[in-house]
């Protein structure tokens, strides 16, 4: 069930950079594009949390065991 | 001597703030390569890049000077963390915020501390600008042009809402955030990525051969827009390096890096430094372009990737936001007595608003981020020097600790000389009251001296190190060994 979410999430990626390789080679318009890179976050977003969430909480970045740091603050 | 600094309540606060970052690392706690390879790839995208990459592009610089330029700055800045960075930060298994303690002083901590927190909420300020000018499109609320002192009011209401809502979350639950945020990664590099390919067409580039002749003529041209300063390889390459100079050079990485297996990990930022600050820039700067030099970051995106991009800056300047209130929260906390962490939130929320309602934040960012880098980077040399020099000429290393000082003068006043080093070093060609100040008192050989604010880098690190050195061998000898007694380690 795992793998078949990894293949979805990272599905909705590869339709967003197909996509817009398509614009670039003038094989697609840029309002399909439009639309496939919102359903390719779609997919992304509906899938993600379901196999990536179980792995963050595993080791929650390299600031485990420090909660403040579990996000750094960068500017840039 | 003096009494043991940790009567004071604010100090004591500060440690209470961090007190599970006080002891060294455990090996069980290590983590290895991956994790930092994912730490760095995922967080140097933030909604930063849509301004920062559209800068190069107002200021003129050329494509070569461009690729170039931060080829070369972030190999620099990866270079830092990996051999100055990670070594002391595996070796010591502390946080910054520790080091700093025992080698400055318990006060010097509260200051640094307090000071980042100030600097954290221009830079959530910053992000919810961002935020909003991506979340104005839909109400066809214009974004503030170039040159506007303050944005309209039906645009500054909705910085007062997303700005109380990512305080909200700053408050209610800041783990999930940061998971979410997380998640966002990948999916933030490919809207980015589809975001630029997508756009190079519109300024007529359909093939890989055509891209450098676009780049040039269309992109990075080498003319600057009215009212900014041309940008060469040499600022461009400075900037890439002092951007993230606070938690190089300046140390705040010890933070993640202690958990490092070994001090190599710290080449994993170039996951970072080439995805967020080469790729990422690179890809904003496009967008700026086929937008034809519109950089406001919403409608910049929502031309290259429509919704998706749309809500690629929304995500990307919440995500930062929140934990920055977050950040400065705690920060702040220590010197607010009694108040709840969340009325502390919400009152850095109503600066952040205001913060993110002067525009000429985000115009003027990449000077901000400098100025933070130079403003943090003295303590980081410090803490090198300390470590790596102070035991071979015979000083004696974390000397506040060893002394029980409040603050170890000599990292306080090195602090202040190096900044005002580079003040004066920047400021006496381009801010007006140092002009007239110094206006022909100055030798030839200081006066022909004309660093720009990215250059001064590595000056301020040499004369940091400099004064560092001298103001200690001063201060160590003022006081005899004898009189005193080493203080228990942070870790007992």
């Amino acid at each position: 069930m795992k793998t078949l979410l990894k293949i979805a999430s990272f599905s909705g990626l590869a339709l967003m950079l197909g996509s817009a390789i398509a614009v670039f080679y003038g094989v697609m318009t840029t309002h399909v594009y439009y639309i496939m890179a919102a359903v390719g976050t779609g997919l992304w977003f509906a899938s993600v949390p379901f196999w990536m969430r179980h792995r963050l909480h595993k080791h929650s970045g390299a600031g485990a065991a420090s909660p403040p740091e579990t996000k750094r603050v960068t500017p840039g | 001597m003096n009494p043991p600094p940790t009567s004071s309540s604010i100090v004591s606060r500060l440690d209470a703030l961090y007190e599970y970052d006080r002891e060294p690392v455990k090996p069980q706690d290590l983590h290895g390569w991956k994790v930092f390879w994912s730490t760095y790839a995922g967080e140097n995208i933030a909604g930063t890049e849509f301004v920062l990459g559209p800068l190069f592009v107002m200021h003129g610089a050329t494509a070569s000077a461009v690729f170039g330029g931060l080829a070369f700055g972030n190999l620099l800045a990866v270079l830092s963390w990996a051999l100055i960075c990670a070594p002391i930060a595996v070796r010591t298994r502390v946080t910054v915020y520790w080091q700093i303690r025992r080698m400055g002083g318990p006060w010097l901590a509260v200051i640094y501390s307090s000071l980042v927190a100030v600097f954290l909420c221009l830079l959530a300020g910053s992000m919810v600008g961002i935020s909003v000018t991506a979340v104005s499109l839909p109400f066809h609320i214009p974004n503030p042009g170039p040159g506007v002192p303050i944005p309209s009011l039906a645009w500054m209401g909705l910085a007062l809402g997303v700005g109380s809502i990512i305080a909200v979350l700053a408050v209610l639950g800041f783990e999930g955030m940061a998971i979410f945020s997380k998640m966002c990664a990948p999916w933030m590099v490919t809207v980015f990525f589809a975001a630029a390919i997508a756009s190079l067409p519109r300024l007529g580039c359909s093939s890989i051969a055509s891209f450098w002749h676009v780049a040039n003529e269309r992109i990075w041209t080498g003319h600057a827009a009215p009212g900014y300063t041309p940008y060469t390889f040499w600022h461009i390459a400075g900037f890439a390096w002092l951007c993230n100079v606070t938690y190089h050079i300046g140390m705040a990485d010890m933070t993640i890096l202690r958990y490092a297996k070994k001090w190599q990990m710290g080449f994993t930022s170039s996951a970072g430094m080439y995805l967020g600050h080469f790729c990422a820039w690179i890809a904003s700067g496009i967008l700026c372009a086929a937008a034809v030099g519109d950089k406001t970051p919403g409608p910049i995106a929502y031309l290259g990737a429509g919704f998706a991009g749309a809500l690629c800056v929304v995500i990307a300047g919440w995500n930062v936001a929140s934990p920055t209130l977050y950040r400065a929260g705690l920060g702040l906390q220590v010197i607010t007595a009694g108040w709840k962490r969340w009325r502390v939130t919400f009152l850095i929320g109503a600066v952040v608003i205001i913060f993110a309602c002067t525009p000429a934040i985000l115009v003027n960012l990449d000077r901000i981020v400098g100025y933070n880098g130079l403003f943090f980077l003295p303590l980081g040399a410090c803490i090198f020097i300390d470590y790596w020099i102070f035991p071979k000429i015979g000083l004696r290393p974390c000397y506040a600790e060893f002394a029980r000082l409040p603050v170890n003068w000599p990292a306080a006043f090195t602090w202040a000389g190096a900044l005002l080093f580079s003040l004066f070093a920047y400021g006496k060609d381009h801010y007006p009251f140092i002009q007239n100040l110094v206006a022909g008192r100055l030798p030839a050989w200081i006066d022909g001296y004309r660093p720009d604010l990215f250059y001064l880098v590595l000056p301020e690190w040499m004369v940091a190190i400099s004064l560092y050195i001298v103001f200690s061998l001063v201060g160590q000898k003022w006081v005899r060994r004898s009189d005193l007694q080493p203080s228990p380690s942070p870790a007992q």
